[in-house]
C-alpha cells in the first residue's frame, strides 16, 4: 500500500512536471493549441517559410483585419508530410510552401481546395496552379553565381547542359541535397528526358563539382574564392550584396528557356477540410489575397529579395525584371515529382 | 513486558510463522534462537511493526500494538530496534544519530550525554558512521535505540558483523548495559552460545514455530524434544528400555521415574559421558580431534555404534585403547 | 511497478511505431525501389561500419598507448599529461568537425595548406576527414575505462610471466594484456557505438553512414518510408555490435587474483622522455589546434552584434531546455531507479534493459520516430518543445539511471524502517534521510543529462519548433552555411559549458566517494 502510495506521488509530479513544461516554453505563445477553431476571426497557417521571413507579413495582416493569426512553422517537406497524414481533419486553413513541388504534390493528392479566379488573377497564369489550387506570391529564379575576379559573363556558355564541358573542371559549386536544385533537376527531366538528365548529372560530377550544404554556402564560398561559380537560387546573392556592396559575385541568367534559369514559386494554397466551409475558405482567401497586396508583396521583394509575383509590383536592388528571365515554359505543378529526382539523384551518386 | 499470542505469516504460500506465543515479564533479557530461515528475525520485524501479521495478538504493558483490526505503525510503538546491519545514517554524526529518535524530547541534550557515556562514545560523538570501527557503530546503534527511552528493544544479530574476537567482549558490555538500563529486550540470533550466554529467557525456534522457552540451562539440560536438543548443542541419541522407571541403554541405566514401560530414545550431552581406560570395557577409541579446550573423541560400540564424547585436555583418550563409557550427568528421555 | 513498466515502454513507443509503420508501407512497394534501396543500404552499412571499425581501432590504440603513458609509467608530469588527455571530452564532436572545416577552409587556420598543397578548398571532408575528426574527439572514452583497468591491474602476473622466463615484452603482451582486455573492450565497444550513432560530424564532412543518409531522406522527401528504413537498418547494425559485445565479453578471460592489486609501473629509463611528445601531438590535434582556430575566428568577425544578437536566445534556449530536461528526466527516472535499487528481481531488471534501450539508438532515430508518431497521433505538439524534451527522455533516461539507482542504494529500507522505529513519520523521514542521501545522486543524474541535452544536436535539429535555435543548432547552421567566424562563439560557449560540467560532475564524484 505504501508503496502505491510512493508510485502516485510520482506520477502526480510526473504529469505536473510535463505540463510545466507548457509554461517554460519559450516558443509557446505561437504555437497553436488544440483546441477547435469557434471563433471566425482566427486563422491558422502552416508555414514553410521561416517566422522571420514570413511573421511580420502575417502581423500587417492582424493588424490590418483584426484577425488573429495561429502559424505552425516548419520545413516544406516537413508541413507537406504533415498535411498529407493529417488528411481531411487539419486545422490549417492556409499552407505558405517554398516550393511549387510540393504545391503540386498537395494537389495531385485532391488534399487542396480551388481558390477563387478573383484572386488567381493577381499572378500571372505561369506562377500559379491552372486547377487553381494554389498562387504564387514571391518568385526564386535559378541562376549560374560567378565570381567576378574569376571569370567574364562573357565565358558562360549557352546553356546549364554545356558545364559538363571539361573545363570547368573543379570550378563549380553545388547543392545536390538543396529542395530547389532538386526543383531544377525535376524541370530538367522533364524538359530534356530521364536519360538525358542523368547524363548531364553524371558529367557534372565528372567535373569535380564541390558540394555545399546550401545555396548560401556556395555565394559565401564564391565570394572567398574557394570555387568560380555555383548553381544557386538568385536571392542570397542579394543577401550578401546589401551587407557587402563590393561583394565579388554576380547572378547569370541563361538565356532560351533553359532549365537552369527555372523560376520556382513560393506560393500559399488552402487545405481542404473533410467537410466543405465557405465561411473557412473565405477567411483563407482574405488572408491570401493580403499576402498578394501591395504592401505585403512589397515587403517580399525588400526584405526576402525574391521577384514580387502580384501584377504591377518590381523587384528589389536593380534586378532585372522577371519579364527578362527566360524561364522554361511549363506548369510547376508537374514539379511534384521530387521522388524521381532524388531516386536519379542517388542512382549518379550525387546523393548517398 | 511483552505478550504474544497465536502470530501467523505466511508469504505466497509458504507459512513463516505458524502460530507463535510467548511472554517476556519486563526488564528481562530474551533470546529468540533458531536456525537461519527459521522465522525469528520474521517475528521480530512484526513485533517491530515493519511487517503485518496475519493473524494473532502482540501487547505491550497490556497496550495492544497488534490485533485484529488493530495495526499501530511503526513510529508509534516505542518499540527500539537494532539492526542486523545497523542500518546507521550514513549521512548524520554519532550525535545526530542518537538524537534522531528523540525529536520532541526536551532533555535532548541530557539524554544524549547520558547515552554517550553509557556506550562509552563521548569521543567520538562528531565523527560520522564510516570513521568508526565495528564495535564502536554497534555502540551507536544500541544507544540509537536506546535513547527514545522505548518500551522494549528489538536487537536482530547484533553481532553478525562483527569478527569473532570483538564479538565475545561487545556481548557481555551489551548484556551489561542492558541489565543496567533495565530495558525488556529481544535478542534474535543464530549462533548457540551467544544465546545461552545471553538469555535470561531463551526462546527456541524452528521452522516457524516455537519449540521450546524457559533459563538457558533448563532447556540445555532437559530439552522437551530432539530438535531442541540438537540446536543447543552435541549430543548422542541411544535407544534405550524403560522398564520399571529405569532406562536402560549401551552405557548403564538411568532414572525414569515418570515414563511408562516401553522403548525409547536417550539423548546424552557429549561432555556427560566420561572414558575410563579399561582392559575390560566394550568401547574402542576409533579416534580424537583435539581442540585445545577440550577434544572430542569418537567411541566405538559393539553392534557398531559410535558415539562421541567431550573430554577434557588432561584426559583425553588414546586412539586404540579399550575403554568404559559412562554416563555422568543430566539426559533426557524422548519419544 | 506499473508506472515504470509504462514510463519505459512509454520510451519505446516511438520505435515500435517506426517499424511498425514501415513494414505496413513498404508491404506494397515496387521492386526496382527495393532494390534500388537493398544495394544502397549495402553501401551504407558497409560505409557505417567501416568508419566504426577504423575509429575504434584507432581511438583504442590511442587511448592503449596514453594509458599506458600515464597510467603505468614514471612519464614526466603524469598528472597534467592525464588532465589534458581527457579534455576533448568537453568538446562534442560536431564542434570539432566544425572547427577543422572551418580551419581548413579560406581564411582559416591552416587554409593556407590548400594553397600550398595545390589542392581545391573542401578537401577535408568525407571518410578520412571523419575518421580523423572522430577518432581526435571520441578516443577518452576508451581511454577511460582502459586507464581504470590498468589502475585494477596486478603487477603479481607479469612478475609471474617474467619468473617463467618470458622477456620484458613477451610478459608485457601475456600478462599485462589479459588483465586490462575487458576494460578495453568496454572501452571500444563505446568508441563503436558511439560511431555508429554520430550525426553532426560525419553530416559536417559528407560522410555517408546511416545517421546523414536519414537525416538527408528526412529533410528533401515528402515521403519518409526511405529513412524509416534507413533508421531500422541503423539499429539493426548496433544490435549487431552490441551482440559483438557481448559475445567477447562473454570469453572474457581476466580473473582477479582476489588479492588488493599492486598496479604495475613501467620504467621507462631513458625513453622517459618519448612519451612526452605522443601526448603533445594527441592534445595539440584535438585541443590545441581547434581552440586556436575557434579564437582565431571569433577575433576575425568583425560584426559582434548580429552574432550576439543570434546567439544569446539560442544560449538561453539551451539552458533552459538542458534544466527542463534534466529535471523531466530524473523525475521520470526515479520510480524506475527506486524499484532496481530496492525491490530486485527479474521484472524491474527486465524494466531497467528497456530504459537501457534508448541509450543505445541514436539521437536522430528517436528524433524520426518521435516525428512519425506525432504526426500520426498528436499533431498538436508537432514543433513544439515538449516533443524536444521527450525525445531526451527516451535518450538520456538510462542515464540518469545510474546515478539515481547508486543513490538508493545509499538510502536503502532499512535506513528507513530505523528512521520509522525511532518514532520519524513519512515527512520527516523524507526530510532528514531519504532526501539528503539521495540528492548526491540526483544531482549527478542532473549534471548527465544537463551535458548531454547541451551537446545533442541530431534530435533537437529534428524536433525543434522551426524559427528557433540551440547552441549546437546554431553551430550547425553556420557550418551549413559556411559562418566559420559565426560558429566560434557559440562554439567555445558549449566548450566551457561542456567543460564545467564535467569538472563538476568529477568534483561530485569525488565528494560521494569520500562520503560513501
Amino acid at each position: 500500500m505504501r508503496n502505491r502510495t510512493v508510485m502516485n506521488s510520482f506520477l502526480v509530479t510526473t504529469i505536473l512536471a510535463l505540463t510545466g513544461i507548457g509554461f517554460a516554453d519559450p516558443a509557446s505563445e505561437t504555437e497553436p493549441t488544440q483546441e477547435k477553431v469557434e471563433s471566425p476571426a482566427e486563422i491558422i497557417v502552416y508555414s514553410g517559410r521561416s517566422e522571420s521571413l514570413i511573421g511580420p507579413a502575417l502581423k500587417k495582416y492582424e493588424d490590418a483585419t483584426g484577425n488573429t493569426v495561429k502559424v505552425k512553422y516548419g520545413s516544406t517537406s516537413g508541413l507537406t508530410a504533415l498535411l498529407l497524414e493529417e488528411g481531411g481533419a487539419t486545422p490549417a486553413h492556409v499552407f505558405i510552401a517554398q516550393d511549387a513541388g510540393a504545391l503540386g504534390a498537395l494537389a495531385k493528392n485532391r488534399r487542396l481546395a480551388p481558390i477563387s479566379d478573383s484572386v488567381l488573377v493577381e499572378v500571372e497564369p505561369r506562377f500559379r496552379s491552372p486547377a487553381g489550387h494554389w498562387v504564387g506570391v514571391t518568385g526564386r529564379a535559378r541562376s549560374v553565381a560567378y565570381n567576378t575576379n574569376a571569370m567574364n559573363p562573357s565565358d558562360m556558355p549557352d546553356s546549364i547542359r554545356d558545364f559538363t564541358d571539361p573545363k570547368w573542371k573543379g570550378r563549380i559549386g553545388w547543392a545536390p541535397g538543396n529542395g530547389s536544385f532538386q526543383a531544377f533537376v525535376t524541370a530538367m527531366r522533364m524538359r530534356d528526358g530521364d536519360a538525358k538528365t542523368e547524363a548531364w548529372l553524371r558529367g557534372i560530377m565528372a567535373n569535380e563539382a564541390v558540394v555545399y550544404p546550401k545555396n548560401s554556402a556556395i555565394v559565401r564560398a564564391l565570394g572567398a574564392g574557394e570555387v568560380d561559380l555555383g548553381f544557386v537560387n538568385h536571392y542570397y546573392l542579394y543577401r550578401f550584396l546589401s551587407e557587402d556592396p563590393e561583394f565579388p559575385v554576380k547572378n547569370h541568367f541563361l538565356p532560351n528557356g533553359d532549365p537552369g534559369t527555372l523560376v520556382n514559386v513560393a506560393g500559399a494554397c488552402m487545405p481542404k477540410p473533410a467537410t466543405p466551409d465557405a465561411a473557412r475558405v473565405a477567411q483563407a482567401e482574405e488572408l491570401i489575397r493580403f499576402l498578394l497586396d501591395e504592401e505585403a508583396q512589397t515587403y517580399f521583394a525588400t526584405t526576402t529579395y525574391e521577384y514580387p509575383l502580384a501584377k504591377g509590383i518590381a523587384p528589389a536592388m536593380n534586378m532585372p525584371p522577371l519579364s527578362s528571365i527566360e524561364t522554361p515554359d511549363m506548369d510547376l505543378s508537374n514539379l511534384d515529382d521530387l521522388e524521381g529526382t532524388l531516386v536519379m539523384l542517388r542512382k549518379v551518386g550525387a546523393l548517398p | 513486558m511483552i505478550e504474544l499470542t497465536d502470530i501467523k505469516r505466511s508469504f505466497g504460500g509458504h507459512d513463516v510463522l505458524k502460530g507463535v506465543s510467548f511472554q517476556i515479564p519486563a526488564g528481562q533479557l530474551a533470546v529468540l534462537f533458531g536456525p537461519s530461515g527459521c522465522g525469528k528475525t520474521t517475528l521480530l520485524r512484526i513485533i517491530a511493526g515493519l511487517e503485518h501479521a496475519d493473524s494473532g495478538t502482540i501487547a505491550i504493558c497490556g497496550r495492544k500494538i497488534t490485533g485484529p483490526g488493530i495495526r499501530v505503525k511503526p513510529e508509534e510503538r516505542k518499540i527500539g530496534l537494532v539492526f542486523q546491519d545497523l542500518a546507521l545514517f550514513p549521512h548524520l554524526t554519532v550525535t545526530k544519530n542518537i538524537e534522531f529518535g528523540m525529536a520532541r524530547a526536551t532533555n535532548k541534550a541530557d539524554r544524549t550525554r547520558e547515552m554517550l557515556e553509557l556506550t562509552h562514545l563521548e569521543s567520538l560523538r562528531d565523527r560520522f558512521p564510516h570513521e568508526l570501527s565495528g564495535g564502536e557503530q554497534q555502540r551507536v546503534a544500541v544507544a540509537r535505540a536506546l535513547a527514545p527511552g522505548p518500551d522494549l528493544l528489538l536487537l536482530d544479530e547484533p553481532f553478525a558483523n562483527l569478527d569473532a574476537t570483538l564479538r565475545c567482549t561487545v556481548r557481555r558490555e551489551l548484556v551489561e548495559l542492558l541489565d543496567r538500563v533495565g530495558t525488556t529486550s529481544i535478542m534474535v540470533t543464530h549462533d548457540r552460545s551467544e544465546a545461552l550466554s545471553a538469555a535470561q529467557t531463551l526462546l527456541v525456534m524452528s521452522r516457524g514455530r516455537l519449540l521450546q522457552s524457559g533459563s538457558p540451562r533448563d532447556l540445555y539440560e532437559r530439552p522437551s524434544d530432539l530438535r531442541v536438543a540438537t540446536l543447543l548443542g552435541d549430543g548422542n541419541l541411544l535407544d534405550c528400555e524403560i522398564r520399571g522407571g529405569i532406562a536402560t541403554c549401551c552405557l548403564g541405566t538411568v532414572d525414569a521415574a515418570d515414563r511408562s514401560d516401553g522403548q525409547a530414545k536417550l539423548f546424552v550431552r557429549t561432555e556427560h559421558i566420561t572414558l575410563e581406560q579399561d582392559e575390560e570395557g566394550e568401547g574402542t577409541v576409533l579416534g580424537s580431534a583435539y581442540f585445545g579446550h577440550d577434544s572430542m573423541t569418537d567411541v566405538g560400540l559393539p553392534g557398531g555404534k559410535v558415539i562421541q564424547v567431550r573430554e577434557s585436555q588432561e584426559r583425553t583418550s588414546n586412539p586404540g585403547s579399550t575403554v568404559k563409557a559412562r554416563i555422568c550427568g543430566p539426559c533426557t528421555i524422548l519419544d | 511497478m506499473i508506472l515504470c513498466l509504462s514510463i519505459g515502454l512509454l520510451a519505446l513507443t516511438p520505435l515500435a511505431y517506426l517499424l511498425v509503420r514501415t513494414i505496413g508501407e513498404t508491404g506494397g512497394g515496387t521492386k526496382t525501389s527495393s532494390f534500388l534501396f537493398s544495394l544502397r543500404t549495402l553501401e551504407h552499412a558497409g560505409t557505417s561500419l567501416g568508419l566504426a571499425a577504423v575509429v575504434t581501432t584507432a581511438s583504442t590504440l590511442i587511448a592503449l598507448f596514453l594509458a599506458l603513458c600515464t597510467g603505468a609509467s614514471d612519464l614526466p608530469f603524469r598528472r597534467t599529461c592525464t588532465v589534458l588527455v581527457v579534455c576533448p571530452l568537453a568538446i562534442p564532436c560536431y564542434v570539432g568537425a566544425a572547427v577543422y572545416i572551418g580551419t581548413f577552409s579560406p581564411g582559416g587556420l591552416l587554409g593556407g595548406a590548400s594553397e600550398i598543397l595545390g589542392v581545391r578548398y573542401g578537401w577535408f571532408s568525407g571518410f578520412w576527414a571523419s575518421a580523423f575528426v572522430l577518432t581526435l574527439f571520441t578516443y577518452p572514452l576508451a581511454y577511460l575505462p582502459i586507464r581504470a583497468g590498468l589502475s585494477r591491474s596486478d603487477r603479481t602476473l607479469l612478475e609471474a610471466a617474467r619468473s617463467l622466463g618470458h622477456s620484458r615484452t613477451r610478459a608485457w603482451v601475456h600478462g599485462m594484456l589479459p588483465q586490462i582486455r575487458t576494460s578495453m573492450v568496454a572501452g571500444s565497444l563505446m568508441v563503436a557505438l558511439y560511431t555508429l550513432s554520430e550525426f553532426g560530424a560525419v553530416s559536417m564532412l559528407r560522410c555517408n553512414t546511416f545517421t546523414r543518409v536519414i537525416y538527408l531522406e528526412y529533410e528533401s522527401a515528402f515521403d519518409r518510408t526511405g529513412a524509416a528504413l534507413s533508421s531500422l537498418a541503423l539499429v539493426a547494425l548496433i544490435g549487431l555490435i552490441l551482440l559483438l559485445g557481448e559475445w567477447m565479453r562473454g570469453r572474457n578471460t581476466s580473473g582477479q587474483t582476489g588479492r588488493p592489486a599492486r598496479p604495475c609501473r613501467w620504467r621507462l629509463g631513458r625513453w622517459r622522455w618519448l612519451g612526452v611528445p605522443g601526448v603533445g601531438v594527441v592534445t595539440l590535434l584535438s585541443v590545441g589546434i581547434p581552440l586556436t582556430s575557434i579564437f582565431r575566428w571569433w577575433g576575425r568577425s568583425h560584426s559582434t552584434d548580429p552574432v550576439l544578437d543570434a546567439i544569446l536566445p539560442a544560449l538561453v534556449t539551451t539552458m533552459v531546455l538542458a534544466v527542463v530536461a534534466a529535471v523531466v528526466v530524473v523525475i521520470l527516472a526515479l520510480p524506475t531507479s527506486m524499484l532496481a535499487s530496492r525491490y530486485p528481481s527479474k521484472l524491474s531488471r527486465m524494466i531497467e534493459r528497456i530504459t537501457h534501450i534508448g541509450f543505445g539508438l541514436p539521437g536522430i532515430v528517436i528524433g524520426l520516430a518521435l516525428v512519425f508518431v506525432v504526426l500520426r497521433f498528436l499533431p498538436a505538439v508537432y514543433q513544439t518543445w515538449g516533443i524536444v524534451i521527450a525525445g531526451y527522455v527516451i535518450l538520456f533516461l538510462a542515464q540518469a539511471t545510474g546515478p539515481l539507482r547508486a543513490g538508493f542504494d545509499r538510502a536503502p529500507r532499512p535506513l528507513e524502517d530505523a528512521a520509522r522505529t525511532l518514532g520519524a513519520r513519512w515527512p520527516r523521514r523524507l526530510r532528514r534521510i531519504t532526501i539528503p542521501l539521495l540528492v548526491p545522486g540526483m544531482s549527478s543524474a542532473f549534471l548527465l543529462v544537463f551535458i548531454s541535452t547541451t551537446k545533442e544536436l541530431p534530435n533537437t535539429l529534428l524536433l525543434a519548433p522551426a524559427g528557433s535555435h540551440t547552441l549546437s543548432t546554431r553551430i550547425w547552421q553556420y557550418t551549413e552555411e559556411a559562418m566559420y567566424a559565426e560558429s566560434a562563439l557559440p562554439a567555445l560557449i558549449l566548450i566551457a559549458l561542456s567543460a564545467m560540467m564535467v569538472a563538476g560532475l568529477v568534483w561530485r564524484e569525488g565528494m560521494v566517494e569520500k562520503t560513501a
